[in-house]
């Protein structure tokens, strides 16, 4: 435990135990992966699992530092486990090298207790939103581009979700710009962050609540929004829309 | 009137909605919520919601990269 001491003097022996016990699933191994993941297995996270089916690409290296240029073509799960194998062998980590969908979800989730939502598109973000609800796990939103970035908690039928706060947005709206390591590196600590409070049960979560980010003015809101009794996936007996 | 809209100074008329603030901004996204005096406004609201003398609102962008 020698390699925890420091953890273990914030947070007590009983939080690490937990730590190491935890079972976090981390949707995505890219920028914001890359923090989450490093962030995760520093802290001592027992049980990692990550799902991402792209290969590492040159272009991901300006914010993606847990793969590198000889990773360039490999799978990103793959180079992520190395990541986390090389960092700390202790840690048991499992590769979902799949393009998640409402066939395969259950297989992937189940293994888990919460879910860190590192994915690159709004479709895949909604839809992972749904599972979080239909599975009851815990989802820690993330999500970044620009000078932007905001993260937000959910904890299923408890608070407010995805929907809750945009009920009408249109998933298929692409992504055009482009994206820098500080801002991601950031919005992923505090999504990190979110993960541990979950994991040891302490502190105030971001539910109910969205945290914005603005890089370029160095300024975090946190803005207060509240369950949508309407809400077409979390309202009571509704029937997901992409499950 | 006076409001704050995205932190700069507007004047709009009495009985102005929220749903009047959003289709000034011609937004061309729909992945936006709007914030009123740190609080999102339900897009429910949008059209009840009436402004007062010096509210602060915001467009707030939501952005979805990984």
């Amino acid at each position: 435990m020698e390699r925890y001491r420091r953890n273990i003097e914030l947070l007590g022996n009983d939080a690490q135990e937990k730590i190491l016990k935890a079972k976090v699933l981390i949707a995505g191994a890219g920028g914001l992966g890359s923090t989450v993941i490093a962030n995760l297995a520093s802290l001592g996270v027992g049980n990692i699992g990550i799902i991402d089916c792209d290969t590492v690409e040159i272009s991901n290296l300006n914010r993606q530092y847990i793969h590198s240029a000889r990773k360039v073509g490999q799978k990103k799960t793959e180079s992520a486990k190395e990541w986390i194998n090389l960092y700390n062998h202790f840690i048991n980590v499992k590769c979902f090298d799949i393009k998640l969908d409402c066939t395969n979800y259950e297989a992937v989730v189940n293994d888990y207790d919460i879910i860190a939502d590192c994915f690159d598109s709004y479709k895949s973000k909604f839809l992972l939103n749904e599972i979080a609800l239909k599975t009851n796990k815990p989802l820690v939103h993330a999500g970044v581009s620009g000078f932007s970035g905001q993260v937000f908690t959910i904890i299923p039928h408890k608070t407010a979700c995805l929907r809750c706060l945009l009920p009408d947005a249109d998933e298929d709206e692409n992504i055009t710009e482009g994206v820098i390591s500080p801002v991601v590196s950031t919005i992923a600590s505090i999504q990190a962050g979110e993960l541990l409070k979950i994991i040891i049960n302490t502190g105030e979560l971001l539910t109910n609540q969205l945290l914005t980010f603005d890089a370029l003015k160095t300024e975090f809101k946190k803005i207060k929004f509240e369950k949508n009794i309407n809400c077409p996936v979390c309202k009571e007996g509704e029937i997901y829309e992409n499950l | 009137m006076n409001i704050i809209v995205n932190g700069k100074n507007v004047q709009i008329e009495d009985n102005m909605t929220i749903s009047d603030i959003v289709k000034m901004q011609n937004l061309s996204t729909t992945m936006f919520a709007v914030e009123k005096n740190l609080e999102i406004i339900p897009k429910s609201e949008y059209k009840s919601t009436r402004l007062n003398d010096g509210d602060k609102i915001e467009i707030v962008k939501f952005v979805g990269g990984g």
